[in-house]
């Protein structure tokens, strides 16, 4: 017992010891900068490190309860089992509320830190240490969020041996180890860039130069976002057995709903940092974007709206709604303070060019982002006026997004090849000319392989025509300059427009096509669909330490059997399911075990077959869109500012031999330390 | 930090020569966005948290109650209107269902009790997700099924069962009376109808 | 140029004749299974977090897709009368979208008139810019330009309308 309230003591200590870390800092930082006293902002900034120490030692201090199985927490008793293989039991940190607040303390901190040690050579500069100091104010909030609220190192009862062990979805895949902590270097980073807008607000900075340092960190939160949205729903597709990625579920509204904000920021801020426009507009996404990572966190934390992922029911509603009200009445009042300085200082030409078609990329994007917040809090409107619960899922922003990914794919299609300030009809004609024949032959492609109906067709084209334009400014570059040409925002951004295709592609094929069909088999009875023959060829039972359930085995055609399983998790009770894939270039086979379940081997066997096309491809533009960001995070050719915006760098002054390496040197634009 | 820095300063520079009269028109923006996230504020803040509810209210009460037709496991055929005359207790179950086997021996003596009465009602098992193969065995294990047990697809879906067991009375005029979710008594259920034929009499004579 | 205006024709023509296959081919009617599973995706299981009626394994779900079948195969009742009488006999509790009369009509009207406000407020914004950018060009304007022009060298002003491929 002595060592078991250890850990529990320790833990508590190290929250404490982070709040008042980041309190200190925070005043700290906030009175220095003030009082104009560097020594205060130094001592200020020295505490961002004990809160990080503080974060990693309490989510270290979870893991060593976890691995030593120290059942005298509560947690552990509710996540923690002593036969929970190693690796799970690791993950199980982050597989509940008060675990997970651990993680996003230690992201936070990390992030913290990281802005520090980047700017340390630039601590007394007001804009960095506002920017320091908003991030020990977040800081404060999550910290003692996990201390009063959902303290993960309370005791529990005592003399208990076991626990449950994580929950029985989260026990079963490697991407657990992958898809939380990817998700919150995201979710959690989005602080960072919204720390910055803060400091811009308030020391009156607002020009571009606060954009110049954020950008890159708002790339890394965003293209971490996108991959851990896209490996949750790689987990849903190979664990859930529903055969599906993407379900309008509340806790994946709650992290698409920062991207889209994001995404628009991304785009929308090339036209500030280009033509000084839109820093209202900018600032807004930022603040929105945090603001709905906080109110999504809301949503799915406290209870209000029903979902697959349920955390369990916890005090820490309230405190989080406050917190997003807070966040929400402080950027605006900045901003409402600080709009004389806000006033865009130059016009758009004409909607044709290249600023234009980021502003419709901003509507689209804004547009998306409140049907999804809209569908996703409907019901709680309802109930209110109405005292009547109602649904709206997946049908309802199935229909909204048709048209919105339609005018994102043609945005797609369009902008990459407009000039900025002004096109002519001329120009577009002679630029898109081919690229929109690729469109006409991805429809084509589509018509002869058996597609079917106008949206997909339209979505099709639209594809074909966008990775047409994505394909010829990447040729172009490469033309130019090699492979060097794929480095930089436009070229690299361009890659990541390719991986959207391929995702967009590989989701409307596989909604719009894929099939299924439930089959009642007896061992070594043989059924053909689909132009396959799927043999029933015997089933197994297995009770393990962990576990106990049946799996079937289904061979496919003459090759190897796939074996979807049905399991239950001992300490958990419900039984679920785990499909079995074969991932082809072209289509997976899809199969889950389902009712009735064989109880010995003679039984007939519920086997659900599934062929959904291009699956793979929605893998595979992930990879390019984590690619595509990280090319964009170099600088691309140079351009002096003062060079005039439209007119061509000459292939002289900056020849295509130029090596990675000098320009990497230049990768600090805006930087500290250079 | 040399060329990035000047960018801004340009921007500056060139931001002074500014078209001389636009009406401020942020403080509105901003006082309309802040209206907008104050009433989503409100909206939230008062939402209760979700619990799953188990309701007993149905729209069916006092309609007709919906027909029910198909193979009873004694091998007849079974329609729900051609019991009108008399009281109709449905019982939804499963032969997996825990609270179902726990609800069993009640249900037995309840059909005992009901059949000692000149109007007892007359109880129906409704098999719920189910196979016959498994329903016989639930039987031959647990007794009962003197009454007739139906298999049919989709009455359960018509009267909104989503968990059994589920017990609903049915009067001889085929009304519906009372929907009860989860496990019920012998005695409950015997009082309950009492209850409704006292008032159905006092209906009557009224 | 008019050989590519010709190529514009030519392929308007195919994409119209390509979407009129494939809006054929969409249009043939429908077999009872791709019914019973347009429905079922319609209703959300009643036990259930999140999934639907046709995802769902759960006993409630796997009757209701009995029922659909029954009403399908009855060949009587539409799609959307199928989903509603299910729907009913749950309280409606199983509609997966919101229905478009009383209050639910928000969530359809909303994202639509936020749609056109936000259109309209974009092309408004887009024709002050243009009152805005016919006015003021100051002298102390031009000399910038000419100075940074001067600056980037004569290479910089050549050719302006060549395309900048890889700008960042």
């Amino acid at each position: 017992m002595m060592i078991a309230s250890l850990n529990g003591n320790l833990g508590t200590g190290a929250l404490l010891v982070g709040m008042i870390a980041s309190i200190f800092g925070a005043l700290g930082l906030i009175a220095g900068v003030r009082r104009r006293d560097a020594k205060m902002i130094v001592a200020g900034s020295r505490y961002v490190w004990l809160t990080l120490v503080a974060a990693v030692a309490a989510f270290a201090i979870m893991e060593k309860a976890l691995i030593t199985r120290d059942f005298s927490l509560l947690y552990v008793q509710n996540v923690g089992s002593a036969a929970t293989p190693a690796m799970y039991n690791f993950t199980a940190l982050w597989t509940a509320l008060e675990g997970s607040l651990l993680l996003w303390l230690l992201v936070l901190a990390g992030y913290s830190g990281a802005v520090a040690w980047k700017y340390r050579a630039r601590r007394n500069d007001p804009l960095v240490a506002w920017a320091l100091a908003t991030l020990m104010l977040i800081s404060v909030f999550f910290f003692s969020l996990t201390l009063f609220t959902s303290n993960p190192f309370e005791a529990g009862p005592a003399g208990v041996t076991t626990g449950r062990g994580p929950n029985q979805l989260l026990q079963n895949h490697v991407l657990v180890l992958f898809h939380p902590p990817t998700l919150y270097l995201g979710y959690v980073g989005m602080s960072v860039p919204f720390a910055f807008a803060i400091a811009a607000l308030v020391t009156g900075r607002v020009g571009e130069g606060w954009l110049a340092e954020t950008r890159r960190w708002t790339l890394f939160a965003w293209g971490f976002l996108t991959i851990g949205i896209l490996l949750g729903g790689w987990w849903s597709y190979e664990v859930l057995g529903w055969g599906g990625v993407w379900g309008w579920d509340p806790v994946e509204n709650a992290s698409l709903l920062p991207w889209l904000t994001g995404t628009a920021y991304v785009h929308s801020v090339l036209v500030q940092e280009r033509r000084g426009m839109l820093r209202v507009w900018n600032l807004s996404l930022l603040v929105a974007t945090f603001s709905l990572t906080i109110l999504g966190t809301f949503l799915t934390r406290s209870g209000v709206l029903r979902s697959v992922h349920a955390f369990s029911e916890s005090g820490i509603g309230p405190y989080l709604l406050g917190f997003f009200g807070v966040v929400v009445a402080v950027s605006l009042g900045l901003i409402a303070w600080r709009g004389d300085r806000l006033r865009a200082p130059g016009t758009m030409d004409s909607p044709l060019s290249r600023e234009g078609a980021f502003l419709a990329n901003n509507l689209v994007f804004s547009l998306f982002a409140f049907v999804v917040l809209l569908g996703t809090v409907f019901p709680l409107l309802v109930q209110a006026v109405q005292d009547r619960d109602i649904k709206v899922g997946a049908p309802f922003f199935d229909k909204m997004g048709i048209p919105i990914g339609i005018s994102l794919l043609f945005l797609m299609a369009v902008a990459p090849v407009l000039p900025w300030r002004k096109a002519s009809t001329e120009l577009l004609s002679q630029r898109l000319f081919w690229p929109a024949w690729c469109g006409v032959g991805a429809m084509a492609l589509a018509v002869v392989t058996g597609a079917g109906g106008l949206a997909p067709l339209i979505a099709f084209g639209l594809g074909g025509f966008a990775a047409g334009a994505a394909g010829r400014q990447l040729v172009l570059a490469t033309r130019r300059q090699g492979l060097r040409g794929l480095i930089g925002r436009a070229n690299g951004g361009m890659i990541v427009h390719l991986g959207v295709i391929f995702i967009a592609v590989a989701l409307v094929a596989s909604n719009s096509y894929s099939r299924t069909q439930h089959f009642v088999m007896n061992a070594g009875e043989s059924v053909s669909f689909a132009g396959h023959r799927f043999t029933y060829t015997g089933a197994e039972k297995f009770d393990t330490e962990v576990r106990f359930g049946t799996q079937v085995f289904v061979q496919v055609d003459d090759g190897a059997a796939l074996a979807p399983s049905v399991a239950t998790y001992k300490g958990r009770g419900q039984p679920a399911g785990k499909p079995s894939v074969r991932t082809g270039p072209f289509r997976d086979i899809y199969i889950t075990l389902d009712k009735p379940i064989p109880k010995t081997a003679a039984d007939p066997a519920g086997i659900s077959i599934s062929i959904k096309p291009m699956m793979i491809w929605m893998w595979i533009g992930g990879g390019l869109m984590a690619l595509g960001t990280v090319f964009s995070a170099f600088p691309g050719r140079r351009r002096r500012p003062t060079d005039p915006t439209s007119a061509p760098l000459s292939p002289t002054r900056e020849s295509p031999q130029d090596s990675v390496l000098p320009s990497l040197t230049h990768s600090t634009i805006g930087g500290a330390g250079d | 930090m040399t060329e990035s820095s000047s960018t801004p300063a340009t921007q500056e520079t060139l931001e002074t020569p500014e078209a001389p009269a636009r009406r401020p028109i942020a403080p509105y923006i901003v006082l309309a966005v802040a209206l907008v996230v104050g009433g989503f504020f409100v909206l939230l803040a008062g939402s209760k948290t979700r619990v799953n509810k188990e309701d007993p209210a149905t729209p069916l009460l006092g309609r007709a109650a919906p027909e029910i037709v198909g193979p009873t496991l004694q091998g007849n055929d079974f329609q729900l209107t051609r019991r009108r005359g008399s009281w109709v207790v449905l019982n939804f179950f499963q032969s997996t269902c825990v609270p179902c086997v726990r609800e069993h021996p009640e249900l037995i003596a309840f059909d005992a009790q009901q059949a000692g009465l000149d109007d007892g009602a007359e109880l129906v098992s409704i098999i719920f997700d189910d196979t016959t193969a498994a329903v016989r065995q639930f039987f031959a294990d647990n007794g009962g099924g003197t009454w007739p047990v139906v298999a049919t697809d989709g009455a359960s879906v018509d009267y909104g069962v989503s968990k059994v067991p589920e017990t609903w009375i049915i009067d001889p005029d085929g009304l519906i009376q009372t929907r009860i979710i989860s496990e019920v008594s012998a005695d409950g259920l015997a009082a309950m109808l009492e209850q409704l034929r006292v008032a159905r009499s006092q209906r009557a004579t009224a | 140029m008019t050989l590519r205006r010709a190529g514009w024709l030519v392929m308007a023509g195919a994409v119209a004749a390509l979407l009129a296959i494939g809006v054929n081919r969409a249009g043939q009617p429908r077999t009872a299974d791709q019914r019973e599973l347009a429905i079922a995706k319609q209703l959300a299981c009643p036990v259930c977090d999140g999934e639907n009626v046709a995802e769902s394994q759960a006993a409630s779900a796997v009757q209701i897709r009995g029922r659909i079948k029954e009403l399908v195969d009855a060949g009587q009742l539409s799609d959307v009368e199928i989903a509603e009488t299910i729907d009913a006999a749950y309280q409606d509790d199983l509609a997966l979208e919101p229905s478009g009369s009383g209050i639910d009509a928000l969530a359809w009207a909303l994202p639509a008139i936020v749609a056109v406000v936000a259109t309209a407020g974009l092309i408004a914004a887009f024709g002050r810019w243009r009152k805005a950018a016919t006015s003021v060009v100051s002298d102390a304007d031009r000399d910038i330009v000419a100075r940074a022009l001067a600056d980037a060298g004569p290479a910089a002003t050549a050719d302006a309308a060549r395309e900048p491929a890889s700008e960042s």
